[in-house]
Order: structure tokens, then C-alpha cells, then sequence
């Protein structure tokens, strides 16, 4: 599957103000569950994980979090997305004890372990490329980002 | 043939973008590698059934967990920041 399958302008805020990660947590978790893609479990399950492991991170310019959660609370594969009005503190990834302000937010439900790695590879292109990243967070509304993944799902190639 | 482990978080996400990324490199390089996955965990059971030539977790991981095998920090493979670097590493403890 391609990327781009995977957003929906349904499960999109923009500019969203948020005080802190759980803002952005509750928020997405609301339009994946109302949606249909994800069980009731998943936000405690997104919580829990990004506190023992988290998923910030330090990027050339914006920073992204990508949190995630294991497959057993999702239903139906997606990717939301918060682009973030102020930046809110995550936890890095690479070292815990340091903070990344995050302006931009990729929560992903998977619902298969091992699975999507093309999508993945998209994804990890994606977000290490500051050009996409800008477009995406002066976009307003979910049309504009889904229309901006889309058009660029070509130029992102799995790895390949 | 040469043994990688690459371990992450539990959801088997960003280990499974490192892995894929590694097995381009390894191919360019012309480095035969048979690859291992699992959680950080998993990791000190792995360390010993498997017997990896180095472990590549994508956060931290305790030193302890690897039981003496080298370990090379792979979050540059999700950020692209110093993932040239990464790999440089990765490559001198294989070709050792």
C-alpha cells in the first residue's frame, strides 16, 4: 500500500492548539476512533508507549513525532496528522532525557506487526524532507495536506 | 555470513524502517547479513540465541541487555540526521 492510502482528510487537524502532547493525543484518537480505525484501548495504549518509549524527533528544522502504538488496538490501518500551532515538548526518541519541540504530528495505527514497510519508508522520506514538511504545516484544513501527500506519492518510493 | 540485530520499542515499526534501510546498504556493500528483530525487551534473549555481530536499536538500550555485543545507536535511520555516520560505524565492527 502507498502512503497515500493511508491519510484520509477526516483524520487531519490544522493549526491545532494544543497545550501539551496529550492535547495532540486526544484530539487525533478522537477522529480515528469516531471513524472507525482504531478500539477504545488505543489512546491508554499510545499514552503508555510514548512515556516508556517515545517518539520525537530531532529533525534539521521541524521537528515530528511519530507516536505509535502495537497493532491489537487498531482496526483498520491510518495515518493522522496535527500540524500544531505552538510547538508542544516531546520526548526524543533517540535519548529520553532530552526534550523536542514538535510542531507537527504523525500518529500511525498499523493494525499488522512487520507489516507496511513501503508505506513506512514514505513516511520516514516524508518527514526528512524540510520542503514537504513546510508545505504541510502552512496548509489549512485536512483537503490541502491529503492533496499535498498525494501529489508527492510518486516522488516518495518505499526505499526502492 | 554476518548477524544484525535490530531491536526497537515493541510495534516492530521503526526497527522494520531500519532494517529496510540497512539491507541497502549492505547489498551497495556486498555484505552478506542475515537480519534478527525484536523488542528492546527481547534483546537479552536474542543476544544470546542469536549471536549477533552488533545490535542496532532505534532509542536506547541498555548495555547490560547486549550482553558484550556492540551496539550502534540506529535513530539516525527514522531522522536521516547523521545516518551516514550510523552506517559507517555499523560497517567498521562487520568488516572487523
Amino acid at each position: 500500500m502507498k502512503i497515500s492510502e493511508f491519510f484520509n482528510n477526516e483524520l487531519v487537524v490544522t493549526n491545532f492548539d494544543a497545550k501539551c502532547k496529550e492535547d495532540v493525543f486526544d484530539v487525533l484518537y478522537k477522529k480515528l476512533y469516531e471513524n472507525g480505525f482504531v478500539k477504545e484501548s488505543y489512546l491508554e495504549a499510545i499514552k503508555k508507549r510514548e512515556k516508556n518509549f517515545p517518539t520525537g524527533l530531532q529533525l534539521n528544522r521541524y521537528n515530528v513525532a511519530i507516536p505509535h502504538t502495537d497493532p491489537e488496538h487498531v482496526v483498520k490501518p491510518a495515518i493522522a496528522v496535527a500540524t500544531l500551532k505552538n510547538p508542544v515538548i516531546f520526548k526524543n526518541m533517540a535519548n529520553p532525557l532530552e526534550d523536542v519541540e514538535v510542531s507537527l504530528v504523525f500518529m500511525i495505527a498499523l493494525n499488522e506487526e512487520h507489516s507496511q514497510v513501503e508505506m513506512l519508508q514514505q513516511l520516514i522520506q516524508l518527514i526528512q524532507n524540510d520542503v514537504l514538511l513546510e508545505k504541510i504545516i502552512r496548509e489549512d484544513g485536512g483537503d490541502g495536506i491529503e492533496k499535498i501527500i498525494k501529489q508527492n506519492s510518486q516522488k516518495l518510493t518505499g526505499g526502492k | 555470513m554476518k548477524k544484525v540485530l535490530v531491536c526497537c520499542g515493541s510495534s516492530m515499526i521503526t526497527s522494520s524502517v531500519a532494517i529496510n534501510k540497512l539491507k541497502e546498504v549492505f547489498k551497495k556493500e556486498n555484505i552478506d547479513v542475515t537480519f534478527g528483530q525484536c523488542k528492546f525487551s527481547e534483546v537479552p534473549s536474542m543476544a544470546k540465541t542469536f549471536k549477533p555481530d552488533v545490535i542496532v536499536p532505534t532509542g536506547p538500550l541498555d548495555e547490560k541487555a547486549a550482553g558484550g555485543v556492540p551496539i550502534v545507536r540506529g535513530t539516525s535511520f527514522i531522522t536521516g540526521v547523521g545516518e551516514k555516520e550510523t552506517v559507517e560505524q555499523i560497517l567498521n565492527i562487520l568488516k572487523k
